[in-house]
Order: structure tokens, then sequence, then C-alpha cells
């Protein structure tokens, strides 16, 4: 399962980011991603969300730390 | 009273150390008594009246915490609690700091003469009503447990050290520091360094700019074009040692007394990019406005939607750049309007939002494209001249435009002339050294010399406690024959 939502992560990544290079693991964080910012994340959160039929709480949308953290909640609450 | 000043140093700081080492350094409750009984006493120092709203903001919000909390889901109540938290805490700034130019700028475009109210703003109040907000959000986000201890909430606002001027510090970064502080001989060297460092950096490099910038902008058959733009340089350099500065104490302090605050800056005038240099200059604003406006306003139902219905109607790029351009620009303005009532000050702000947009949309790719030595070059280039021109709106609170026109020529009384050369040249060493300092020189060239002479951990300790002690020996010279140089962010 959780191969199938790196998949699709990547897929995501790759169009907010605009770069066919990326390729996300569950060690990926905001500083291995060039244009991951405070500007670009939300964007990025909002796909996701629509991808995984889900919402994010405020609470994790500001304490994220990887994309680990993003697939155990994608896995616990998401449609994948 | 400014940290700066002798009575600080020499009285305040002398009889805290003494109280908080001699009688409370092993009991939690008796350090925050202590803390907070110093911190108000400080408030009181400038604020006889005002520390009792103070007190009164943070019982408020203590209040609030109760009703706000959530475990990360709220509900309808939790919500319209928050609302009327915040429009509380807004209310309270809006009128002590806002309520004139209301008025002024009514009366200017209605024609009206509504008079002036006569309140003072209390000093730092633009500083604890957002610590005091974050408090209430990271409660209702989940993200932090509510306070029940009301000398704890009101340790956490009020603390002395980042009272007036910051860093603003999340009540979610500062939780668990209220419990359990780190007490160590090796914390407390540190902090006298930060401490040191930063006294220095103000009364040495910050308040000598400042008369510089003056003489400049003052120079005699003036204004000059050369001479005003040698004036900005000198405050841009100003504003970076007098906050940064500020910020040093202000975090030294914190680590005497047990607490890590957030970094407030990391040489943003080494950034290459507007983005970049907001994510090293002031960084604890720059967060509060990122996690309590802009994210927020992004995740609403109305951007949602907004983005929603550009992707469908086939705007893929403008759903992916207008939504975020559109939050930022709220965030700008909010923020420009937070250093102040000032026309100046809500300009400045959207300056730095027209190029952050131009860097999303186009700038960084452009540059992206140059050889690496070209992209450093021009990168740097557009950086100052962006952020010089910021400084100046920033600086020019009076005659903002007439001001800047003098920079391109208008209204001057020609380039320069022998007296403007005179102050310049006077001060050319102070420019370059200072400017230097900008930029990470020192710390590199330190690792490179612990490296190479390999210097272990307890020579470095020597070497920084002589550096605190030559530094806080300079700083005290210059502060017992200095007139009176308040911090630039005090008025804020």
């Amino acid at each position: 399962m959780e191969e199938k939502i790196i998949a699709k992560l990547n897929e995501i990544f790759r169009d907010v980011f605009d770069d066919e290079s990326i390729s996300v693991t569950r060690e990926t964080t905001a500083d291995d991603v060039e244009d991951w910012d405070s500007l670009t994340h939300v964007t990025l959160i909002g796909e996701v969300e629509d991808a995984f039929s889900m919402r994010f709480m405020m609470k994790e949308v500001v304490s994220m730390k990887n994309v680990g953290e993003m697939i155990d909640i994608i896995s616990a609450r998401g449609k994948i | 009273m400014l940290f700066s000043s002798l009575i600080f140093i020499y009285v305040f700081l002398f009889a805290l150390i003494i109280c908080y080492f001699l009688f409370a350094r092993r009991n939690n409750t008796a350090r925050l008594i202590v803390l907070t009984v110093f911190s108000l006493i400080f408030y009181a120092f400038g604020e006889p009246v005002y520390v009792f709203l103070m007190i009164g903001v943070v019982l408020v919000n203590y209040i609030f915490g109760f009703l706000c909390a959530s475990d990360g889901e709220p509900g309808k109540k939790q919500k319209l609690f928050l609302a009327l938290a915040i429009v509380l805490n807004l209310g309270c700034l809006g009128f002590f700091k806002y309520t004139n130019f209301f008025i002024t700028n009514i009366n200017a475009v209605a024609g009206t003469d509504v008079a002036l109210i006569k309140v003072v703003m209390p000093i730092g109040i633009s500083f604890f009503t957002f610590q005091a907000m974050s408090y209430v959000i990271d409660v209702y986000r989940g993200v932090s447990q509510v306070q029940r201890s009301f000398l704890k909430l009101l340790m956490y606002v009020s603390f002395f050290p980042q009272l007036i001027a910051g860093p603003i510090v999340r009540y979610q970064d500062i939780e668990d520091q209220l419990q359990n502080q780190v007490i160590t001989a090796e914390h407390i060297n540190d902090g006298i360094f930060r401490f040191a460092l930063g006294a220095a950096k103000k009364v040495v490099i910050a308040d000598t700019c400042y008369y510089a910038s003056e003489g400049l902008f003052n120079a005699d058959g003036g204004p000059f074009v050369l001479a005003y733009w040698a004036g900005v340089l000198f405050c841009f350099l100003q504003i970076y040692f007098d906050f940064s500065g500020y910020s040093d104490m202000a975090i030294g302090l914190g680590k005497i007394f047990g607490f890590d605050f957030p970094e407030n800056f990391d040489y943003p005038y080494a950034s290459t990019s507007i983005a970049e240099f907001w994510r090293r200059w002031h960084i604890s604003l720059g967060t509060w406005f990122k996690d309590y406006l802009f994210y927020p306003v992004l995740k609403s139902r109305a951007w949602r939607s907004m983005t929603k219905k550009m992707t469908k109607s086939g705007h893929k790029k403008l759903a992916k750049y207008f939504p975020t351009i559109l939050a930022s620009f709220i965030v700008w303005l909010a923020t420009g309007f937070w250093h102040g009532a000032n026309w100046n000050f809500i300009i400045w702000g959207l300056w730095y939002w027209l190029f952050q947009a131009l860097e999303l949309l186009f700038l960084d790719k452009l540059f992206a494209k140059l050889p690496k030595v070209l992209y450093q070059i021009a990168a740097r280039i557009y950086f100052f001249a962006v952020v010089l021109i910021g400084t100046a709106i920033f600086f020019f609170e009076n005659n903002t435009f007439t001001r800047i026109g003098y920079l391109f020529g208008a209204g001057t009384s020609g380039f320069t002339n022998i007296f403007a050369n005179a102050t310049l040249l006077g001060n050319s060493v102070l420019m370059v050294v200072a400017f230097v300092l900008c930029f990470p020189i020192i710390p590199w060239l330190y690792g490179k010399a612990r490296a190479k002479f390999h210097i272990g951990a307890d020579a470095d300790r020597i070497i920084k406690t002589v550096a605190a002690v030559a530094m806080l020996t300079v700083a005290t010279v210059r502060m017992v024959g200095n007139t009176y140089s308040p911090f630039l962010y005090f008025r804020f």
C-alpha cells in the first residue's frame, strides 16, 4: 500500500514542482525539493488532499516534517 | 529600560541574577515567579499603567485558551470562541495603534474634522498581542495543550527578553520550556556571549551608522544624490545591526535563564532573492504570519473553490499561481501595517510582495538559466537594489516619495559636494567593515582556524569568554558616553 501512495505522491510532486527528476521517499523533506517552500506548501497539500479524497488538519499542515509523516496520515485517513 | 543601557545591565540584570541564582534556581515555580515579577517590573519601568493592560490581555487569552482548545478538529463552538478571541486581541491592538491613523485618513478623504484620540501606544503591544494570539491558536489547533497555570502563561507573554521587540516566540516553541529549562554553566556562557555580541552590534555599529546616515541626508547645501544613496546604505546597515543586535541580546538573556528562543536572523543580506531574504530576516515574524495567516487563508474554503474553478476552466497555470499570490498580498499588506500606522509601511510591504510574486512567476527561472558566476552577480545586484529601495521606503516615514525622488536626482542640488564627500569619506571604513560583517565571514574564518589549530571545546569556551568580556567592555564604554539611543523596533 505504501508503494502505491509513494507512486501517486511522486506524480503530484513532479507536477506541482515542475520537475521530472523528483523521486520522493519517506525521508524527503522540504530541503530536498528545490521549490518546496511556504509559497508552494499549501498548493502541494491541496493536490494531495484531492488525490486521496481527504483533508489535512491545520495542525498537520504546519507541523509535517517529512514525506514519511504525510504518508502515515494518508494511510490512516485517505482513500488509496 | 534599554538592554543596551547601564541601568539595565548593571542594576536590573544584576539584581535579577542575584535573586534568581540565590533563591530560585532549584525550583521551577520559584524560578518562574522571580522571572515574571522582574519582567513586570521591567515593563512597568517604561509603562507603569499599561502593565495592567498587558496582564489583562494575558488573562483574557488564558480564559479563551480553555474555550478554544481542541484535539486537532475544532468544532463550531471552538471556532466561534477563537474568532471572538482574535477580534478582541486585534481590537485591542487596533485601538491603541491604529485609531488615529484611521481618523486622520477619514478626515483627509471625507473632509471631516474628527478629533484625534489622546492615547499613547503601549510599548511592545504588537509583539505581546501576537504572542498571546499564538497561544490561543496553537491550543485551538491542538498543536499545544491548554495552559492551566496562569503564572506560566503570564511568564510566556511577559518574559522581559522578548517582551518589547521579539523574537515573537510561538507558544508551541516554548510550551515544554515553561516546565523544564536548561540551566547549565555552558548554556549561561553561551547566553552571556550572545548578549555581549548583541550589545556591541547595537552600540558600536548600529548607532554609528545612524549618525553617518543623518550626516549624509543633511549634508550642507544638499540634498545630494550620492549622499542620499550612501545615507540609505547606512540605514540598511543600521537596521540590521540594531534589530539583529537586539535579537542577539534577547536570545542571550533567554539562554542565561535556561530558555532557547528561535533564531530571528540568519545573515539576511547574504540572500540572492527576496523570498530567501524573508526566510532569513525577522524570521519569527515571518513564521507567525505564515502559520497564522498565510496557511489558513490558502487553506480556506474560498481559496480552495477559487483554485478548483480555475483548474476546471482549463487555466492550470493561473490556478497554480494566482491564489498563492493573492494570499501573499494579504500577508504583505498585514506585515506592512503591523510595522506601523503609516502609508510608507504599507507601500514597503507591497514592494516586497511585488518582487516575491515576480520571482515566483518568472524571475527565479530567468536567473536559473544564467551560468553560475553570472547568476551570483546578477542575483545579488537585483537583490541589493530591491532591498535598498525597500529600506528607503521604510525609513522615509514622512515625504516618502519626495525623498525617494532624491535618490534619482529629482529635486536635489546636484550629485554631491565637498561637505557630502567629506562625510562619506569619514565614514567609509565603517561602511566597508559593517557591510562585510553582514556576511558570515567571521564564523567561517573561526571554523577554519579551529580546524587548523585544533581548538577544542575548552579552548573555544575560553576564547568566547574573552571575546564576550571584550565586547561588553567596549559596549559599556560607548554606553557611558552615549546619548539616548532607542532600538528601532521599540516603536512597533
